[in-house]
């Protein structure tokens, strides 16, 4: 099966937008949240589902702790894997993420993790 | 004791005086003379002593004066006094004496030993209470230090909560910019740049300079703050009109205006010219600008100016998130902004920078604010710069 939706979760618009043109330039579909909540509510309204989802830990109003604990929570999105994107490489990998990239972020890094979800 | 306890001895006498010494001589004493009332009055004003001797009879004034003169003197109030008499023991001349602040007696001639015991009960309290001021002193430098070195944490902390601040505001441009340029690189080994609309390419370099210009206006304050606290701040006095510096602020800012969604209006007639130092008031006009478009919640922005009597006035209203009156003092201070800084990037070095802008050309600044509805900057400036 082949998915091309990945969601980006995070506060700073510039890596959003740079994010968001690089990926599709590679071919995906790319959905922006700027905070956890935004996030939780993207998962719920849009339908299909991402086959990844890019987050950033800290943010205002949801953070990306509050956002992991709403999703996991969920078995309806529980399962769709988490790519952390943060400068703090312990905090990131302490949540258990399915892949880590650090900031500032290098581009083969940030796609190889989304290729190897987004088969 | 680096000083030895002194002891003022009064009498017109010098052969009087001279047996005193003798007799106090291997004590560790050190004996002051004075050979008139006058002169015990001068030398008590100069220092400090454990005891006086004071002789009752002296000529011109005698020694119950002496000792009332003392007592009235602030260094010599409470220091006791030993009265030195030859004159019989008689009730009423020793009340006398007691009341005139005396706090003991000796009959002449004197009874060496006596004297010495005396003098010793004196100068042992005498240092008692000097040990006594000294700890309570010791006690005070320390406190005072502690408070010092409270502030000086404080001052510290601070400190290094804005280069934690500065660091991340310098940081965050780093990644979009350096995916920039990743992707470019990748393109064009690729061989795929050619695929991709040139829309997209465009917007894609924009980004990264908007990134720039972010990296630079953080290094722009952080070197003001710089200037500001070294006191290399010069000023470059001339003759221009404030309205048209004004105008250009705004045309420059026309980018940030329309992104910022707020609609900003101008009532600033021209021929506001004055004597000031046109870098600094443009600095002053676009931090209070930024401020407004960064707190105005995209809500109407008022900018307006007016000669009132000798002085320039220069306002900025928003309508945005306002600031508490709690905070209002704050906001001026180095380091400090009002609210939290994952909602609003920036250093919180702007308002100080204007406020001491301001002051450097004689002038001031008021803010009137309420939270949630918005500020008010008033800028009042001597048309002719005080500096």
């Amino acid at each position: 099966m082949s998915c091309k939706q990945i969601l980006i979760i995070e506060d700073d618009q510039a890596i959003c937008q740079t994010m968001k043109d690089i990926l599709e330039i590679q071919g995906y579909e790319v959905s922006i949240a700027n905070d956890g909540q935004e996030g939780v509510d993207h998962l719920r309204k849009i339908l299909p589902n991402p086959c990844v989802i890019v987050l950033d830990l800290m943010m205002p109003k949801a953070n990306g702790w509050q956002f992991l604990d709403l999703q996991r929570a969920d078995p309806q999105f529980s399962h769709i894997p988490v790519i952390v994107c943060s400068a703090f490489e312990e905090s990131a990998k302490s949540v258990r993420p399915q892949a880590f990239v650090s900031k500032p972020v290098q581009l083969k890094q940030l796609i190889g993790a989304v290729k190897e979800f987004c088969a | 004791m680096p000083h030895p306890t002194k002891i003022l001895a009064v009498d017109d006498r010098p052969e009087n005086l001279f047996a005193l010494e003798a007799a106090l001589t291997d004590s560790g004493y050190k004996i002051i003379e004075a050979h008139s009332g006058e002169e015990a009055l001068e030398l008590a004003k100069e220092h400090d002593f454990a005891v006086i001797l004071l002789d009752v009879q002296m000529p011109n004034m005698d020694g119950f004066e002496t000792a009332k003169r003392l007592r009235a003197q602030k260094r010599s109030a409470v220091t006791p006094i030993i009265f030195v008499t030859a004159l019989h023991k008689s009730e009423s001349y020793e009340i006398k004496g007691y009341g005139a602040g005396a706090v003991d007696y000796l009959f002449k001639p004197l009874s060496i030993d006596i004297l010495k015991a005396k003098i010793a009960v004196f100068v042992e309290l005498y240092k008692k209470n000097e040990e006594n001021l000294r700890q309570a002193e010791l006690l005070k430098k320390a406190e005072l230090r502690e408070q010092e070195i409270k502030l000086l944490k404080e001052a510290v902390a601070t400190r290094d909560e804005f280069l934690a601040m500065a660091a991340h505001e310098l940081k965050t441009p780093i990644t979009p910019l350096s995916l920039q340029i990743q992707a470019f690189i990748q393109m064009y080994k690729d061989n795929t740049i050619e695929g991709v609309p040139r829309d997209r390419l465009i917007r894609m370099l924009e980004t990264s300079n908007v990134q720039v210009e972010r990296l630079s206006k953080v290094i722009d304050e952080l070197r003001g703050v710089v200037q500001i606290t070294s006191g290399k701040l010069e000023v470059l006095l001339e003759t221009f009109d404030l309205s048209l510096l004004i105008k250009d602020v705004i045309q420059s800012f026309s980018g940030p205006i329309q992104n910022s969604g707020s609609l900003v209006s101008v009532d600033v007639p021209e021929g506001l010219v004055g004597f000031w130092d046109r870098r600094r008031l443009e600095q002053v006009v676009i931090n209070l600008l930024t401020n407004a478009l960064k707190y105005g919640r995209g809500q109407p922005i008022q900018i307006s100016a007016w000669k009132q009597q000798e002085q320039l006035h220069l306002q900025i209203r928003d309508q945005g998130i306002g600031i508490a009156i709690e905070d209002q003092e704050r906001v001026f201070n180095r380091f400090e902004r009002a609210v939290s800084t994952r909602h609003y990037s920036g250093l919180g070095v702007g308002l100080f920078i204007v406020d001491t802008l301001v002051r450097l050309h004689g002038g001031k600044i008021r803010l009137e604010s309420k939270l949630g509805e918005g500020s008010t900057f008033t800028v009042e400036l001597p048309l002719q710069a005080v500096t």
